[in-house]
């Protein structure tokens, strides 16, 4: 496996793992995990209020440097206070993106800072990459290398920034599911109140449970997903449906494994409107899978999906910017792929860029191998779950 | 509510009833005692008349006739029995002749049936015993004193080439290296007092070992059991694979060994059982015409008589009051689509099941007559076998089973969701009518060998053998995934407690 189909598999398990978490099925540390790998980063810190009025970090344990913080640091952390003012003056432009240490205070200041000296440098906080997601309130996330490692560039940044909107949507979710308090049980109706479209079905795609959001996505007319009562039995249940063949197969190997072994993934289905919708499955968060007012009976807990469905208006390609990072193309690749992918022929794209055809072939050759894709359909495949993972910004 | 449930392997439960019965005439007293028996007490004409009552007892479901009498023959103490394994019209007794003979439930139906055989596919070969005396020795007679016209031999439809001696007993044929002894039926036309002519196909295994003695210059010896204990017909009808001896596989299914003794002219084991023995050897390069005979497609050919291999019989016994079972072929259902088709269904099974496709059960549909198969296979088919589309999982099927001797003969194969119960004709119509596109998802095979028995075949096709086959995909849409079509029915169309409720309250509403 490239080391770019690798980091897509890794974005698709860190979405599932945030959704898990999000939903009282997982565990947040394990969205820590996958993050610090992701990001190469020693310590992921997503600070929420908790109960008792004072923070906590969802991300990791208490370290040493947490305690320090806590007790002292966080009073003058030049990153927090500048992010809330920027937050409260601005959330729209800065909900969703990421962020460098340096973008945000410059390197001589932070240097020179009591913050750095007597906390970060000792920390582990030496280089930062953060963001904003909150509910109501900024809630900062920021990932920390220490000075023996490279600073984080442009790919970090877009990596969190793909994240950023499912941790948005995540904590969304943690606190309409009443999940702040920790041993609060979550039932299949909360879900109801959740804008996105929610679904649990099992490896043979039958709804265990539907959200309203859900209800209205799948029964829109023009939807490439439909819902289909099935029997041979009027009792025999629901099933999620795409309308066409190719369609159904592709979501039938998408949610089988997520239900069995636990890997996740996302494709996006067209409608006869033309608007498509990203379908995210990962397995189903443990929490809904046991909740006793679905069908789902006692005895051994059967594999279960979650399915999140998004409508995500006209089709999207991926930007030219996420395609160099994750599949490592030269920027004319990418605008060639993203071509190819909204349906251009290679007579198309070389017209259009004015090249030859033999450039344009060479182009794909290339293309193809970066992506160690097989041909143009699993390109565009590869391509869609990229543009699924990474919804265009609000 | 009742979802088609098949009983597990090994679950099928023997009954208390389970007394073997391990002669002909314990089956027979089984079947007085279910009411499945018609003694005839009045002289009935072997010319036509025994057939004509035995095809109206299978067309009407009456009990198997017992002729004790005939009016154009001396008898000589000798009986028929008719329709041995023909259907009854008795509520829940539809199959009682074949459980009983198999040693299961009167009350068994069809898929239990098959899925016991298959199963018994899985179980260690139980190879017979030789017992040293047995009852059919009580009357014999060798050499010239040979003489097949003192048995009734019937004339058993109109326009049938001769009277047929063997409808429903056991040839056996051993290969000249002793390695594999083949148990079968094929029927057996009487000539004279000491001949006897019939169908020895290339293809059958009887075919196959006479041809290994004709390659060392040598007539097969061969014995005929007639009367044998109820489950040999049954076993003798199935297209087990060659080199599989046919007793070592009903003894697993019985889980008892079958007993044979040794023959008196020829060096064979036949079954102890038999109420009459024939012995003799086969010469396949001597020819004479036999036949035509009311086939199991349900006709009885047009065509002239056909030359075929001759068997010369070296001794008769038989017991006191012997009983000669006979098989009117024909219109379905008699004991082709019984003792040949039941058996050919739970090797389909089995070897559909070996393949890795998961399936629920194969039928052979009893109406039918061999023409038909269904496959149904369970929802999650797609999970279970890897395969993504529906027309992909006909080819599989049909692959598998007309590579197969059991679908080697079967043209035509139904496959269906198994909400659908195959063993109910009105259901199986209804559903081959109602979900099979007639264009779409097919799986058609060209040019393979096949049975040249078939009603339809053109007669280029019974020259080469060969015909078009077909998988008719009676599945839903691929796209429906794992859904399938609601039922308007009592039992599917309405809530559990309402079904429940209304058949409770049956009788106070009034039915009765
Ligand atoms: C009542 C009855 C009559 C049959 N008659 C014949 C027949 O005349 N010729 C034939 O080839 N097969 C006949 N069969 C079918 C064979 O018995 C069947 O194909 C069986 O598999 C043959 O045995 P084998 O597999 O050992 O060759 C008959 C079956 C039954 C149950
Ligand atoms: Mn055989």
């Amino acid at each position: 496996m490239s080391r770019h189909g690798q980091t897509e598999r890794e974005i698709a398990d860190c979405v599932g793992a945030i959704y898990e978490a999000s939903t009282g099925g997982g565990d947040w540390h394990q969205v820590g995990d996958r993050l610090r790998r992701l990001t190469n980063a020693r310590r992921a810190i997503l600070r929420v209020p908790d109960a008792n009025g004072s923070s906590r970090n969802l991300l990791m344990n208490v370290d040493e440097g947490d305690a320090v913080y806590a007790a002292y640091y966080h009073s003058i952390d030049p990153y927090t206070s500048r992010a809330r003012r920027d937050f409260s003056e601005e959330r729209s432009g800065h909900l969703g993106r990421a962020r460098i240490g340096a973008e945000i205070v410059a390197e001589d200041a932070f240097l020179r800072s009591e913050y750095y000296a007597d906390f970060a440098r000792r920390h582990a906080r030496r280089h930062m990459l953060g963001g904003m997601v909150g509910v109501g309130q900024a809630n900062p996330i920021g990932l920390f290398r220490d000075d023996t490692s490279q600073p984080f560039g442009a790919h970090d940044v877009r990596l969190l920034e793909i994240l950023l909107p499912h941790l948005q949507r995540a904590l969304e979710l943690r606190e309409r599911l009443g999940l702040v308090a920790e041993d609060a049980c979550l039932t299949r109706a909360a879900l109801d109140s959740v804008t996105v479209g929610m679904a649990i079905v099992d490896a043979g795609l039958k709804l265990h449970f539907l959200n309203e959001a859900g209800r209205r996505h799948l029964d829109h007319g023009a939807s490439g997903l439909g819902s289909m009562r099935s029997g041979p039995y009027a009792g025999n249940g629901v099933y999620l449906a795409a309308r066409s063949r190719q369609d159904a197969a592709r979501l039938r190997r998408l949610i089988a494994p997520a239900t069995a072994s636990g890997t996740g993934g996302a494709m996006r289905i067209e409608g006869r409107d033309g608007a498509a919708c990203a379908v995210l499955v990962s397995p189903a968060p443990a929490g809904l899978a046991r909740d006793r007012g679905g069908h789902a009976s006692g005895g051994p807990a059967e594999g279960l999906a979650m399915v999140v469905l998004q409508r995500l208006g006209r089709a999207v390609a991926p930007s030219v910017d996420l395609l160099c990072d994750v599949f490592g193309f030269s920027r004319a690749e990418a605008e060639v792929a993203a071509a190819l992918s909204g349906g251009a022929s290679a007579e198309d794209v070389a017209r259009l860029r004015a090249v030859s055809l033999t450039t344009v072939r060479s182009q794909i050759r290339s293309i193809l191998g970066k992506c160690e894709c097989e041909n143009l359909r699993d390109l565009e495949a590869a391509m869609a779950s990229l543009s699924v993972l990474a919804p265009a910004r609000p | 509510m009742r979802d088609p449930v098949i009983l597990p392997p090994r679950q099928v439960n023997r009954g208390p009833e389970a007394v073997p019965l391990t002669d002909l005439r314990q089956y027979v007293e089984a079947l007085r005692r279910l009411g499945e028996l018609q003694e005839i007490d009045v002289p009935v004409a072997l010319d036509l008349e025994v057939g004509a009552i035995t095809r109206r007892c299978y067309e009407t479901g009456a009990p198997a006739p017992l002729f004790k009498s005939f009016s154009d023959h001396p008898g000589n103490g000798f009986r028929i029995l008719g329709a041995p394994g023909g259907t009854s019209c008795q509520p829940g007794l539809r199959l009682a002749r074949v459980a009983l003979a198999l040693g299961l439930p009167p009350s068994s139906n069809g898929l239990e049936i098959v899925e016991a055989i298959a199963d018994s596919l899985d179980q260690p070969a139980i190879p017979p015993v030789v017992v040293a005396d047995a009852p059919c020795f009580e009357h014999v007679t060798t050499g010239d004193a040979v003489d097949l016209t003192r048995l009734p031999v019937p004339l058993l439809h109109h326009g049938d080439g001769g009277r047929y001696l063997n409808t429903w007993g056991c040839i056996v044929a051993r290969m000249p290296d002793g390695a594999w002894t083949n148990w079968s039926i094929a029927r057996m036309m009487l000539v004279d007092g000491q001949r006897l002519t019939g169908i020895v196909a290339r293809e059958q295994h009887v075919g196959m070992v006479a041809q290994a003695w004709a390659a060392i210059g040598k007539p097969m010896p061969f014995a005929l059991a007639l009367g044998v204990e109820p489950a040999i017909p049954f076993i003798c009808g199935m297209p087990l694979p060659a080199h599989v001896d046919e007793a070592d596989r009903l003894g697993a299914l019985l889980g008892r060994p079958i007993r044979t003794v040794r023959c008196r002219t020829i060096d064979l084991e036949a079954p102890a059982s038999a109420e009459i023995l024939i012995e003799g050897h086969l010469h396949l390069d001597e020819a004479i015409e036999e036949g035509p005979m009311g086939e199991f497609a349900g006709y009885v050919p047009a065509e002239p008589p056909t030359r075929r291999p001759v068997y010369h019989v070296t001794a008769i016994s038989h017991r006191t009051g012997a009983i000669l079972p006979v098989v009117v072929a024909g219109e379905p259902v008699e004991e082709n689509h019984t003792a040949w088709g039941i058996p050919s269904a739970a090797q389909i099974l089995h070897d559909l099941r070996a393949a890795g496709l998961a399936i629920t059960t194969a039928w052979i549909p009893l109406e039918s007559a061999l023409h038909w198969l269904v496959v149904t296979v369970p929802r999650d088919w797609r999970r279970r076998t890897g395969i993504e589309d529906s027309a992909a999982l006909c080819r599989r099927i049909g692959e598998v089973v007309f590579a197969g001797k059991a679908g080697a003969v079967i043209p035509k194969v139904i496959v269906l969701n198994d909400d659908v119960d195959p063993t109910n004709v009105r259901e199986l119509v209804w559903a081959f009518a109602t979900r099979c596109h007639p264009q779409l998802g097919h799986a058609t095979f060209e040019h393979i060998p096949a049975a040249p028995l078939l009603a339809y075949l053109r007669s280029s096709e019974k020259v080469a053998a060969a015909t078009g086959k077909i998988v008719y995909n009676c599945l839903p849409p691929d796209e429906w995934g794992e859904a399938l079509p609601i039922r308007a029915s009592f039992r599917h169309g309405y809530p559990a407690e309402i079904v429940a409720r209304v058949r409770h309250r049956w009788a106070a509403y009034g039915f009765r």
